[in-house]
C-alpha cells in the first residue's frame, strides 16, 4: 500500500494576497486623501462648504446629473428594444453579425465626438437655411455622442440580460398571454436586475467624465473638480468638491451591484432562446428596428467617418509616424496593465464569491471619477512611494486600478459558468502541491483570463482622466494627443489616429469574446 | 380536437419526428410513452406552436394552427401545458401565478389548491418552495387555465409514490370533468393507465401501443 500525506496546514490564500495588492495600490492613495482633507478641514473649516453646490457649482451639478440621466435612460430604452429586436434573428450570417455592434463598446466616447461633430456639420451646411437651428454645441451634443458611445454596452447587456431568462418560464406565459404581454409581464421584469445595471452602469460613466461636454463647451461638475486640482494642486479642495457625485455614483453602485451579481451568477441558468417567431405589435416592432438603425448608424458612423476622414493610406502613416513615441508608450502602459490586471482579475475572483461587500469594494474604482483616482494617486505615491511617483509605472498603475475590477468579474462570470464539482474533484484529488491550480484550475479558466486582459487592455488604451493627472513628465499616450487635438477641431492626422485606435479596440473585444466563448464550448 | 398530421422534424441529421399524425379529442386523454430524446417534448411544443415543424400540419378545432409555419401562436391555441420543470415566474407569488392563467373564479384556484395539499402557500414566492411543492403549482396553474386541451410532459417525475397516487386522481377528476382534451407525455407507462389511447414514440417513429 502506497504511503499518503494527510496535509493540515492552510495554504496561503492567495486572493487575500491580491486583494491586499489592489487595497494598497488604490486604497491606500484614497484612505491618505480622505485623511489630507480631514486634516485640512479641521485647520481651515470653510473649505468644507466646497462639499455644498450652491450658485454656479449647483448648475454644474444639475447639468451633469441632468445629462447622465438622459443618456442613462436612453441607453436602456434603446438597449432594451434593439437588444429584443437582435435577439429575434438566431440564425443564419445575421445571427452572428449582430454581435458585431457590440465590438466598439470598449471605444471611449470622445472618438465618437469626432466623427458625430463632422456628420452634424455636414447636416448643417447640406440644409442650408434649415440646418442653421441645429446646435454643434452644448447639452445636445453631449446627449448625443454619449447615447451612440454607450448604446453597445446598453443592447449587450439588454441581450444577456433576456437570455437569463429562465426558457420555460416563458413558454409557460405565452400559452396563456399574447406575446407583448408576456414581454412586459414576465420577460422585462425577470430581465429588470441586468437593465437596472445599465442604467446605473451609463449614469456613473457618464457623470464622471468631462472629456466629451469639455469638447462641446458643456459645463459639467467632473471638469470642475479636474479644474480645481489643475489651478490650486490641492487634493482636499479637489475630494470635497467630489462629494455630491461620489454619494450619487456610490448609492447607484450600491444598486447597480446587486443588478450585475444576479446577472453574473445566473449565466449558469438555461438560456432564453430568443424572440423568433413572436408576434409583437406593429408600434412595438417600429421602436425596435429604429433602435437597431440607431445602433447599426453609430457602427457606420464610427467606422466609415474615420476612414473618410482619415483620406488616405498615406494620411493614417503620417499620422502614425508623427505619434509613434505615443504608441509605444500607449503600448507598454496597456499591456503592462493587461497582464498585471488580468493576473490579479484572476485571484481577485475568489474574493467576489463571499459576498456582495466584496463586489462593493472592488468596483468602487469605477464609480470614482477617472481625474480623483489620478489626483489620489499623486497624493499617495508622492509621500510613501516617490521612487515610483513620476515614472511609467504611474500611469500603469492608474489603468490596473481603474479597470481589475472588471477584470475579475469577467473571470469570475466564466467560472459561475463552469460545473463547481470541476474543481472541487481538482482539490480533493490532488496528488502535488498546486496540481489542482496549475493542472486544473488554470487551464480551465485560461479563456476567462485571456478575456478578461484583452478587454483591460482595450479599456486601458482608452483610458484618459486619470492617465492625463500621473503620466511621467515628457511622454504623452495616444489618447492624450487625440485629446489635445481634438480641441483642435478635426484633422486627417487625429482621424487617423482614432481610426487606429478604434479598430485596435474591436479587434481586441472581438478576441475577448471569442476567447470567452470558446470556454463555453469547453464545457457542454 | 388537435389533429396532427405528418408532422416531421430533424435537428441537423438527426430525425428527432418522422411523419407523425394523431388525434385529441375533447374530453379524452392520449398518452405518449418512450425513453429519453425520443422526441416527446419536441411533439408537444410543436403543437402548442412553441416550435415549427419541418413539415406536416397541426389543427385546431378544423383552423390550421402550423402548416408548418405558425399560423396561430401560441395563446391563440386554446392550450394549457404542464413543463417538465415547475417554470414558475419567480417575480410573482404563488397566487399571482395562478391569477396570471386564471381571471376568474378564484374559488377555483382554492379548491384545487387545497385539493393538492398547498393552500397555506400562496403567498409565497417560487423561490419559498420546495421541488415537489413548485411541481404541485405548476399542476394546478396548469389544470387552471381556462383552456380546453392541456398538454402534459412527465408532470409528475422525481414525486413520491403517494404523492403521483394523489396528484394523479386530482387531474383525471379535473380533466375528466371539464371534458378537456389532454396530452399526456411520460416514460413511466403506469401513469397511463387511465389514458384513453397510448402510443409509443421510439426514433421520431409514432405507433399505437399493441
Amino acid at each position: 500500500m502506497g504511503e499518503t500525506t494527510v496535509s493540515t496546514g492552510k495554504r496561503p490564500d492567495l486572493s487575500s494576497v491580491a486583494s491586499f495588492i489592489l487595497l494598497f495600490i488604490f486604497f491606500m492613495p484614497l484612505v491618505q486623501s480622505i485623511a489630507q482633507t480631514a486634516m485640512d478641514a479641521l485647520g481651515d473649516p470653510e473649505i468644507v462648504w466646497l462639499a455644498v453646490p450652491v450658485g454656479r457649482r449647483l448648475t454644474l451639478l444639475v447639468n451633469s446629473f441632468g445629462l447622465a440621466a438622459s443618456v442613462s435612460l436612453s441607453v436602456a430604452v434603446l438597449g432594451v428594444l434593439a437588444g429584443s429586436y437582435l435577439l429575434s434573428i438566431n440564425e443564419g450570417f445575421w445571427g452572428k453579425a449582430r454581435w458585431a455592434l457590440m465590438l466598439t463598446a470598449p471605444v471611449p466616447p470622445y472618438i465618437h465626438a469626432l466623427t458625430w461633430s463632422t456628420t452634424m456639420m455636414f447636416l448643417k451646411d447640406s440644409l442650408g437655411a434649415y440646418g442653421s437651428s441645429i446646435p454643434l454645441s452644448g447639452f445636445f451634443m453631449s446627449y448625443c455622442v454619449n447615447v451612440l458611445a454607450y448604446l453597445p454596452l446598453g443592447v449587450g447587456l439588454a441581450m444577456v440580460g433576456f437570455m437569463l431568462v429562465e426558457s420555460e418560464a416563458v413558454e409557460a406565459a405565452r400559452l396563456v398571454k399574447d406575446d407583448y404581454r408576456v414581454f412586459t409581464d414576465i420577460v422585462l421584469p425577470l430581465a429588470m436586475p441586468t437593465i437596472s445595471t445599465v442604467l446605473g452602469l451609463v449614469f456613473i460613466l457618464v457623470v464622471t467624465d468631462f472629456s466629451v461636454p469639455t469638447l462641446y463647451s458643456f459645463n459639467v461638475y467632473s471638469l470642475e473638480v479636474f479644474s480645481e486640482f489643475s489651478a490650486s494642486n490641492s487634493t482636499s479642495n479637489s475630494l470635497l468638491l467630489s462629494l455630491p457625485t461620489l454619494a450619487a455614483t456610490f448609492a447607484l453602485l450600491s444598486v447597480s451591484i446587486r443588478g450585475l451579481r444576479s446577472t453574473v451568477q445566473s449565466s449558469s441558468v438555461a438560456r432564453f432562446s430568443g424572440f423568433n417567431g413572436w408576434r409583437l405589435p406593429e408600434w412595438f416592432e417600429g421602436a425596435q428596428v429604429t433602435a437597431v438603425l440607431v445602433c447599426v448608424a453609430q457602427f457606420v458612423l464610427l467606422v466609415g467617418g474615420l476612414i473618410v476622414e482619415t483620406g488616405s493610406p498615406q494620411s493614417l502613416w503620417f499620422a502614425l509616424t508623427a505619434g509613434s513615441d505615443d504608441v509605444v508608450t500607449t503600448l507598454i502602459i496597456s499591456i503592462s496593465g493587461a497582464i498585471i490586471g488580468g493576473a490579479l482579475g484572476y485571484l481577485l475572483m475568489e474574493k467576489l464569491e463571499e459576498g456582495a461587500q466584496w463586489w462593493f469594494l472592488l468596483s468602487l474604482p469605477l464609480a470614482l471619477p477617472s481625474s480623483l483616482v489620478g489626483i489620489s494617486l499623486i497624493l499617495g505615491y508622492n509621500t510613501w512611494l516617490p521612487a515610483v511617483y513620476g515614472t511609467m509605472l504611474m500611469p500603469v498603475i492608474a489603468v490596473v486600478t481603474r479597470f481589475t475590477s472588471l477584470a475579475a468579474i469577467i473571470v469570475y462570470a466564466q467560472k459561475r459558468k463552469m460545473n463547481r464539482l470541476l474543481f472541487d474533484a481538482a482539490e480533493l484529488f490532488e496528488v502535488r502541491k498546486n496540481d489542482a491550480l496549475w493542472r486544473v484550475k488554470l487551464p480551465l479558466q485560461m479563456q476567462g483570463i485571456t478575456a478578461a486582459a484583452l478587454i483591460l487592455f482595450a479599456f486601458s488604451l482608452g483610458e484618459l482622466g486619470a492617465t492625463l493627472l500621473v503620466v511621467p513628465p515628457g511622454s504623452e499616450t495616444l489618447t492624450i494627443r487625440i485629446f489635445n487635438y481634438l480641441h483642435y477641431g478635426g484633422s486627417e492626422e487625429v482621424a487617423g489616429l482614432c481610426l487606429v485606435m478604434a479598430v485596435v479596440m474591436m479587434t481586441l473585444s472581438g478576441l475577448a469574446a471569442y476567447a470567452y466563448n470558446l470556454s463555453e464550448g469547453k464545457m457542454k | 380536437m388537435i389533429k396532427v398530421e405528418g408532422v416531421a422534424k430533424s435537428y441537423g441529421s438527426i430525425k428527432v419526428l418522422d411523419n407523425v399524425s394523431l388525434e385529441i379529442k375533447a374530453g379524452k386523454t392520449v398518452g405518449i410513452v418512450g425513453p429519453s430524446g425520443s422526441g416527446k417534448t419536441t411533439l408537444l411544443r410543436v403543437i402548442a406552436g412553441l416550435d415549427t415543424a419541418d413539415r406536416g400540419i397541426v389543427t385546431i378545432d378544423g383552423i390550421p394552427a402550423s402548416i408548418p409555419e405558425l399560423v396561430i401562436g401560441p395563446s391563440g391555441r386554446n392550450i394549457s401545458a404542464v413543463f417538465q420543470v415547475p417554470a414558475l415566474w419567480p417575480h410573482m407569488t404563488v397566487q399571482e401565478n395562478l391569477d396570471y392563467v386564471h381571471t376568474r373564479e378564484r374559488g377555483n384556484a382554492k379548491g384545487l389548491m387545497e385539493s393538492v395539499g398547498l393552500s397555506m402557500l400562496v403567498d409565497r414566492n417560487p423561490s419559498e418552495l420546495s421541488g415537489g411543492e413548485a411541481r404541485r403549482v405548476s399542476i394546478v396553474r396548469g389544470l387552471l387555465a381556462d383552456r380546453k386541451y392541456l398538454l402534459m410532459d412527465e408532470p409528475l417525475v422525481n414525486l413520491n409514490p403517494q404523492l403521483k397516487s394523489m396528484l394523479h386522481e386530482v387531474i383525471m377528476e379535473w380533466t375528466v370533468g371539464k371534458r378537456m382534451g389532454v396530452l399526456y407525455i411520460t416514460h413511466d407507462r403506469k401513469e397511463l393507465d387511465y389514458a384513453d389511447i397510448v402510443y409509443v414514440l421510439s426514433h421520431g417513429l409514432l405507433e399505437t401501443e399493441s
